[in-house]
């Protein structure tokens, strides 16, 4: 099954792997720019985005929820999701279009609350 | 502006003159020919006059005075990426072809993009920063949410 599929939850801080959709550039103050659509992730793009910095500092991915297969499941949800709304106060209210909301896990889970949080999410950092 | 002058003599608006002969219904090839002729020469006799005023720009900036002008082009504005259709009839297979190794050179420029902006303050590294342990593997994240001036913090 693939994240394509009707009805499957996508992971909005995901790897850089062939098959995952590309969803947001980090920018350089920080926050993500999100795509108004998301890209399909190929083989080649990420052997170029290799290349370089850790692709998962510089950009964006989701992927299908692995639910309880991921190890930041936490038997009821996404913890990452938890921590990302614990933290919403620290960020100004934005609205923002995100092209895969629909069908977010974190979205699903805590609605708009972690929406202005995950902007500013970035899934690893690299070294300088 | 410059509030004095300096002699120049007569001088003849070029542009202005090539503009209403060439608006003429009757010119004779021999007027442009003739014309064509001075216009060289007068170019000619100005030398070189972008590295001239060159040579000004940086005399009146050792003397203290305001780098007005500047012949030299300045920072390039930042791009932003166009896709320009032009309505060129190809069959629906050339469309394709031509729409996929479109999105394949973007893709490749897109996967090079690298604004370092993993590495500086954001509101949320302004809070104590909740760490997740790297190694994970598969697609799943291996942490969340890292700054430089939010690493280190606690383990969830």
């Amino acid at each position: 099954m693939t994240h394509r599929e009707a009805g499957r939850a996508l992971c909005p801080s995901a790897r850089c792997a062939p098959g995952n959709l590309l969803i947001g550039i980090v920018q350089g103050d920080g926050g993500v720019a999100l795509l108004a659509e998301p890209m399909a992730v190929t083989a080649q793009f990420v052997a170029t985005a290799r290349e370089g910095r850790t692709p998962e500092a510089r950009f964006r991915f989701a992927d299908a929820c692995h639910r309880g297969g991921c190890a930041k499941w936490d038997g009821a949800g996404c913890s990452v999701a938890a921590a990302a709304r614990a933290m919403a106060d620290q960020v100004p209210a934005a609205s923002f279009d995100c092209a895969i909301r629909a069908a977010c896990q974190w979205h699903r889970e805590y609605g708009a609350e972690v929406c202005g949080t995950c902007r500013w999410i970035v899934t690893e950092r690299a070294p300088t | 502006m410059a509030t004095g002058g300096f002699p120049t003599g007569v001088g003849i608006l070029y542009g202005v003159v090539i503009s209403e002969l060439l608006g003429r219904e009757s010119v004779s090839v021999r007027e442009l020919e003739t014309l064509r002729e001075q216009v060289r020469d007068a170019v000619g006799a100005q030398g070189d006059l972008v590295a001239a005023l060159n040579s000004l720009d940086a005399a009146i900036a050792q003397r203290g005075g305001g780098a007005e002008t500047s012949v030299a082009p300045g920072p390039r504005p930042p791009h932003r990426y166009w896709h320009i259709g032009t309505a060129v009839p190809v069959d629906a297979q050339t469309a394709d072809r031509i729409a996929e190794r479109l999105k394949a050179v973007v893709m490749d420029e897109i996967a090079r993009i690298d604004t370092g902006g993993d590495l500086v303050a954001t509101p949320l590294a302004a809070k104590e920063f909740w760490g997740f342990q790297p190694g994970l593997g598969g697609s799943v994240a291996g942490f969340f949410i890292s700054s430089a001036a939010g690493s280190g913090g606690l383990p969830v």
